[in-house]
């Protein structure tokens, strides 16, 4: 008998925990926990040697993303950028910085790396990192911009 | 706490070897001869010529870049310049970087594109240009397979590699140069093959 009940109350206190932590995954889902967490994993694989862990670049060579002025008023160029680079003289937080960078958008055989719905996540996860506080970017967003945009010849 | 190096022994020492029969005193002796970089002479981002004799006496870290590459470049120049910070105490050990693209990569150019890496001390870190044949025939000493090649991004394919040489010019390590984790392992064999 008392075994039993002893058993019963261990098992209604190890849910609450666990509800608990069900609830705050679903809140994190709900605010783009799990958006940011994509964009972050992209962000690594694929600009952090560049643009660094923390987005502050690397001296003259690579300009910031953290508080960069030059993304607060370029969103809509983002999706162009990530998939096919950008070269030529640019302005950021007041620094020119003119070094080419390649688009990560394909692989050595053309073949696409990154879905819209990544470059969406990476966006987002940019926009909201270190300070950044742009707005949220939506799935339509990103394929209306990328109709700006086509492959470069580098 | 001692600094303990796990899991690497001595550096191996990397090339084809030959041998020589030398006499002396009547009697024959068999030398290795290790593959070694031979000489060579640059110019570095302070106009100053840069040889084989530069670095007499001292390991150096050497790659091959261009300045306006597109993708690998700055990653290879952002984890140097990791390497150039790890070695700020360090008078022993310099950094190489040869450009593979001289007709575009100056002097001039190579010194504005070190000022933008940061305030870089040429003797601790060259920048170098010079004759196209003789940087790609350099570049095959360090078994780099640098080339021009139109399809590639930038115009040139090369490997990203770090080439760690000893002090008598023989090649002790390859590491690639886009790879922090093989660049953390780098800065370990430096500090074994310093304490040769
Ligand atoms: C190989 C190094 C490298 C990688 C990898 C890289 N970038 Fe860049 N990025 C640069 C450089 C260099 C510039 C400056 C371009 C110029 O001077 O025109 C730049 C510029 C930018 C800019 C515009 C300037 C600014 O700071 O706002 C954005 C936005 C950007 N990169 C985003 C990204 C994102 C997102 C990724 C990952 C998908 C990425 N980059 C990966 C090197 C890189």
């Amino acid at each position: 008998m008392n075994k039993k009940a002893s058993g019963k109350s261990i098992s209604i206190h190890f849910i609450w925990p666990v509800a608990a932590l069900v609830l705050l995954l679903a809140l994190r889902g709900l605010l783009g926990g799990s958006q940011a967490e994509v964009g972050g994993e992209i962000y690594q694989n694929y600009c952090a040697s560049c643009h660094g862990e923390e987005g502050k670049g690397f001296g003259e060579l690579v300009p910031p993303l953290a508080g960069a002025d030059f993304l607060a008023q370029n969103q809509d160029k983002l999706p162009c950028i990530i998939l096919y680079g950008i070269e030529g003289p640019i302005e950021v937080n007041g620094i020119t910085y003119n070094q080419p960078m390649a688009g990560l958008g394909f692989d050595e055989l053309g073949l696409a790396r990154l879905s819209h719905s990544q470059i969406q996540q990476l966006i987002n996860f940019i926009q909201n990192s270190w300070g950044n506080k742009g707005a949220e970017v939506s799935r339509q967003q990103v394929n209306d911009w990328l109709k700006e945009c086509s492959k470069p010849s580098f | 706490m001692p600094e303990q190096q796990v899991g690497r022994g001595p550096l191996p020492i990397l090339g084809e070897k030959d041998t020589q029969v030398r006499e002396e005193n009547g009697q024959k002796y068999v030398d290795t001869l290790y593959h070694h970089i031979p000489s060579f002479s640059f110019w570095d981002q302070d106009s100053s010529v840069v040889t084989e004799h530069t670095f007499d006496g001292k390991i150096y870290i050497a790659d091959f870049f261009f300045t306006s590459c597109p993708t690998i470049c700055p990653v290879m120049t952002i984890q140097m310049h990791r390497l150039y910070e790890d070695l700020r105490d360090v008078n022993d050990v310099v950094l190489l970087s040869h450009s593979i693209d001289p007709q575009r990569d100056s002097v001039a150019h190579l010194k504005k594109y070190a000022a933008k890496t940061g305030s870089i001390d040429a003797q601790r870190w060259h920048f170098v240009t010079g004759d196209k044949d003789h940087i790609y025939e350099m570049a095959k000493a360090y078994f780099e397979n640098a080339a021009a090649s139109p399809d590639a991004p930038g115009g040139f394919i090369h490997s990203g590699y770090f080439y760690l040489v000893d002090k008598q010019k023989r090649i002790r390590g390859l590491y690639l140069g886009t790879d922090e984790k093989q660049v953390d392992r780098l800065m370990k064999d430096i500090r074994i093959l310093r304490n040769e």
